[in-house]
This record gives structure tokens, sequence and C-alpha cells, in this order.
């Protein structure tokens, strides 16, 4: 197992070279350069030239990036252009967040679309199945930030139940930080379920299909055993491989549902420095979203051997 | 697989089919211009001049809707058929010459792969700023990957396949086997993904366009419609309502004969 994790990692690593690469060269084809997005318009040659020249842009391309590679792993990510703050710091307050908001929203989904998958499954072709069926292409097919209006023009506008924008730290009342959450949670909830539903119905449904499912009902094991002690471990591995990619993207920022609510997240800050074109911080939440889903990816592989022994290290 | 196992795709090509003639006929007319400002009739509710009233410069809200429809498409269209004809060439030719160069498009296609769609886009966005071209381009580069994996898979098996060999034998240069024979043999698995591509490419469109990095105001977008439409939830709800419903009719249409049309060409899928 170790050395399956081993090269795993290993074969992770070139593909995380190329994503620091990506990120490099695509902050390298803005208009304009660092040290002129820093002093702005108004400023003289000579400035330009000294500030260049301290922050090494005119060493070559490849000493840049490798000088830039070396300070990402010193812990220093550059700093922001709005307000002078190092980028790290703000990265990681922002994700903590987001992994707040997203971590028990990605377990609620699974723990519904999970069972309803392999129920519906079960139920092929009955009432059951075209609800599951149709909530998950309705899931599927509407907005994110579409389903977010309409829960605050309901739920806050309307009824004026819930709060509708904004957010409270967990050092205010825990109750009050729940409440503004209960609405981008209920909107990430909408629309993230859909396809762990309809990846997990479509799994099953095949799983069902199996010899050795035949073989445990000729056996004359109750349904219910066949389905969670036959099935589902072996329905499970798609749909894992899918809520490992959406939990990856999810980490990496649920950009639309935190700018719609306010909430201080990574997507938002994403959202935000690409309208002020601070750069730093755009370069730093995109690496960071790619090494997550790269993490992501990778945990998902070295989960699969576990959950199935058919599959070889 | 036959109409009784999917009831959805009557759905779906009907939603398809009324959203393209929203989208055609508002390209070429619409009741009002959708960019004329009336100050003096803002915020007005629906009536017989202003079927679906007017927004907060007064425009048309059925007219932006109309030229709305035909811009979202269109931009998601094009970058869709753009990710195609990238991730085509590139998964084909890391196919059909392997080595190094299947070595090196895998690779680019993992690193692409790492960044979420809408995230990627949104960084390229930062880059390009708010255009029309490069809206296209960077939803385009977002999808390329998924597709360029896709053909690479198809053509690996083609390219085993006697008439492939049999155009090695004829004398036929690598290049011209490869586009002549190849790709075009591709076409069913990627129709397949090119129309769950062009629901995402629309959804993302509308997400880029509601976040004021898509489309530059005024061009009529479904989200820069429901962008504008959000300070004014509160007294005419129907600013985000109505283009929010158009967008949910057009991705329930596209997902429904996305799923038709998988069921026909990729049977062995049939349970999505």
């Amino acid at each position: 197992m170790l050395a399956y994790a081993a090269k795993r990692f290993a074969l992770a690593l070139p593909t995380l070279f190329l994503v620091s690469l990506i990120v490099f060269g695509v902050m390298r084809l803005i208009p304009g350069d660092p040290a002129a997005l820093i002093l702005g318009d108004a400023a003289d040659p000579e400035t330009l030239a000294a500030l260049r020249e301290q922050l090494g842009l005119n060493q070559p391309l490849a000493v840049q990036f490798f000088d830039w590679i070396s300070r990402l792993l010193g812990g220093d990510w550059g700093t922001s252009l709005t307000n002078d703050e190092p980028v790290l710091p703000t990265i990681i307050e922002r994700f903590s967040f987001t992994v707040t908001l997203v971590l028990p929203v990605f377990a609620i989904a699974l723990c519904l679309a999970l069972p309803a998958g392999l129920l519906a499954a079960r139920k092929y072709g009955s009432r059951f199945d075209s609800i599951v069926t149709v909530a998950a292409i309705v899931s599927l097919s509407v907005p994110g930030f579409w389903v977010a209006l309409l829960l605050i023009l309901v739920f806050g506008v309307e009824l004026g139940w819930l709060p509708t924008v904004g957010y409270v730290t967990v050092d205010d009342n825990w109750t009050t930080q729940v409440r503004y959450l209960i609405l981008p949670a209920a909107a990430l909830l909408i629309v993230e379920t859909g396809q762990l539903l309809r990846m997990m119905r479509a799994s099953s449904l095949e799983v069902l299909e199996a010899e050795y499912i035949m073989h445990a009902r000729a056996k004359g094991l109750p349904e219910t055993r066949v389905a969670w002690r036959h099935a589902f471990p072996n329905a499970l591995a798609p749909t894992l491989t899918l809520a490992g990619m959406l939990l990856g993207s999810l980490l990496g920022g649920a950009a639309v549902i935190e700018t719609v609510f306010a909430l201080p997240g990574l997507g938002r800050l994403l959202v935000d420095s690409v309208f002020q074109r601070d750069y730093p911080v755009v370069q730093g939440v995109l690496l960071l979203v790619a090494t997550l889903q790269i993490a992501m990816n990778l945990l998902v592989d070295l989960l699969h051997p576990v959950l199935d022994p058919r599959v070889r290290l | 697989m036959t109409s009784r196992r999917r009831p959805g795709s009557l759905l779906g090509l009907t939603a398809c089919g009324l959203i393209s003639v929203v989208s055609l006929v508002g390209m070429i007319w619409t009741p009002f211009d959708p960019y004329d400002i009336n100050l003096d009739g803002r915020l007005l509710p629906a009536s017989t001049t202003h079927w679906l009233g007017t927004d907060e410069f007064g425009r048309d809200v059925l007219s932006r809707l109309m030229r709305a429809s035909g811009i979202s498409l269109g931009i998601a269209a094009l970058s869709t058929v753009l990710a195609l004809c990238l991730g085509a060439f590139l998964g084909g030719a890391a196919a059909f010459f392997r080595g190094w160069i299947e070595r090196g498009v895998l690779l680019a296609c993992d690193a692409l792969m790492a960044f979420p769609a809408l995230l990627l886009a949104l960084g390229i966005m930062a880059v390009a700023g708010p255009n029309e071209i490069g809206v296209i381009f960077a939803l385009a580069i977002a999808f390329t990957p998924r597709l360029m994996r896709i053909t690479r898979a198809a053509a690996i098996s083609i390219s085993e396949r006697d008439y492939v060999k049999a155009s090695r034998v004829l004398g036929n240069g690598e290049w011209y086997t490869m586009l002549r024979h190849v790709l075009p043999n591709c076409i069913s698995p990627l129709t397949v993904a090119a129309g769950t591509i062009f629901g995402t490419a629309l959804l993302a469109e509308t997400a880029l366009s509601f976040l004021g990095i898509g489309m530059p105001p005024p061009t009529a977008t479904w989200g820069g419609m429901m962008a504008d439409g959000r300070q004014y939830i509160d007294i005419r709800p129907g600013l985000i309502v109505i283009p929010g419903s158009a967008i949910s009719v057009a991705m329930l249409g596209i997902n429904l004969l996305a799923d038709a049309l998988r069921d026909r060409l990729d049977p062995r899928m049939r349970y999505l």
C-alpha cells in the first residue's frame, strides 16, 4: 500500500509542476508587468526600472519561475496589490471558511444521494425512481446562483425567516452563525446533490445486473442484504471518483454562491481579486485550488483499493 | 433506446426547439430595442405594452431576454465547437502518434483538469478582461481537456482497425490518415460529450456574466440580467425569476437531449 501511495504521489508531481507553470505563465500574459501594476499608470520610468530590478523581473523567465517556486515552498506567496497583506494568510483564512461551509453540505449530499440512488435502482421504473430521476436532472439544470436568489426571495424577503447576506464569525453566537449559513448551504446542496444521485443510481443499476448479485439472490439472501452488502460497495467506486472531483472543486470555492451571499470564502476572494486585478492573490488561489484537486484525486485513487479489493495496487 | 425509456427526450426536444426559435428570432427582431434606455419607464410591471415589464433602466425585459438567449447560447455553442476542434485534434494526435506527443498531451490534460472549469475560466478572464472573444476562449480552454481525453480513448481503438492500416499501406501520410480516417470515426463519443459540455458551457457563461466577469455591459446576457435584477429582488422579483427560468428551461432541454443522444450513440452509458 505504501509503495502504491508513493508511486501515485510521484506521478502527481509532474502534474503539480505543470500546474504551477500554467499559473505562472498565465499571470505573465497580463498586459504590462507586476511592477507597472503595483506603481500604477503615473509611475516614472526610473522608479519602474528600480522596482523591476527589485522584483527580479529583469531576470530570464526560467529564473523568475524557479525563484517564484522556491519562495512558494518557503511560504512566501507574495503580497496583495490591493491591501499589501501577505497572500498566504489571507488565502488560509478564506479557505477555512469555505471548508466550514462545504464539508457539512457535502456530507449531507452524500448521505442523501447514496441511499436514494441505490434505492431508486432497486425500485427501477417505480414512482420513487421517477422522482429521483427528475430531482437529479432538475438539480443539474438549475444554475446555483438562481437557486440562491430564489431562496433569498422566499426565506429572506417574503417570509423573513433567515438573514439573506453576510456572515458572523465563530466568536459570535454559534446559532446566529448557523442561521447565516442555512441558505447558502441549502443552495449548494440543491445544485450539488443531483450529480451524485445520478451517478449512484446509474452505477447501482449496472451492479444490480451483475452475476454475483444474481448468485446472492439465488442463495436466498434477503433483498436488503443483497443491496447493502453486495451492491452498495461495488456501486460506490464510480460515485466516489465523482465525489472526489466535486469536493475538490467545491473546496476550491463555491465562487458564485459565496458571492451571492457575500460570504468570505475562497471563491469570493478569487472573484474579488479578478475584479481588482490583484494578480498575486489570483495566482495563489488558482494554485491552491489545483493542488487541492490533485490531492483529492490522489486520495480517491488510494481509497479505491481499500473499498474494492479487485483494484490492484 | 426507445422514447418509452426516455420520456424526457420529447420534452428536451421541445425545450431546445423553443429556446432555439426564441434565440434566432431575438437576433433579428425584438418587440423593442433591448438597449434602448427609458428612465421614465423604470421597473414597470408586466403590461400589454411590455409583456414582461421593464428593468431598472426602463429597457423591455422580453426584448432583452430574447436577445440574451441568442448571445448566451451563441457563446456556449462557439466555445463548445472550439473546444471540440482543439480536443479532437490534440486527442487524435496523442492517440495516433503516441510517444512523447501522447505523454505531453496527457500531462497538459491532467494539469488543466486540476482546475475546476469555472475557476480556470475566471483566471483566464482576469488576464483577458471582460470581452466576447475572451469568454469564448476561456470556456473553450476550460473544456478542451475532457474532449481531448475522450478523443484519445476512442482514437486508440480506431487506430488499430484494418482500414487505418490499409490507409497507411496505400502510402497515405500520417496526418492525412488521422484527419481522414481516424478522427471522423470518433464522432459518436465526441457528439455525446459535446452535448453535455454545451450545457456546462452555457451554465459557466451565465455564471461569468452574473459575476460581471463575462460579457461587458450593456450586452444582454441571461446572467447579466439576473445580476442587474438582484438589487430589485424585493420590488420586482420577476427580474431574476424570468431569466433564471429561461436558463433552467434551456439547461433542462439540453440535458434531456444529451441523455437521449447518449442512449442512442453510447448504449454502455444507458443508465446515466
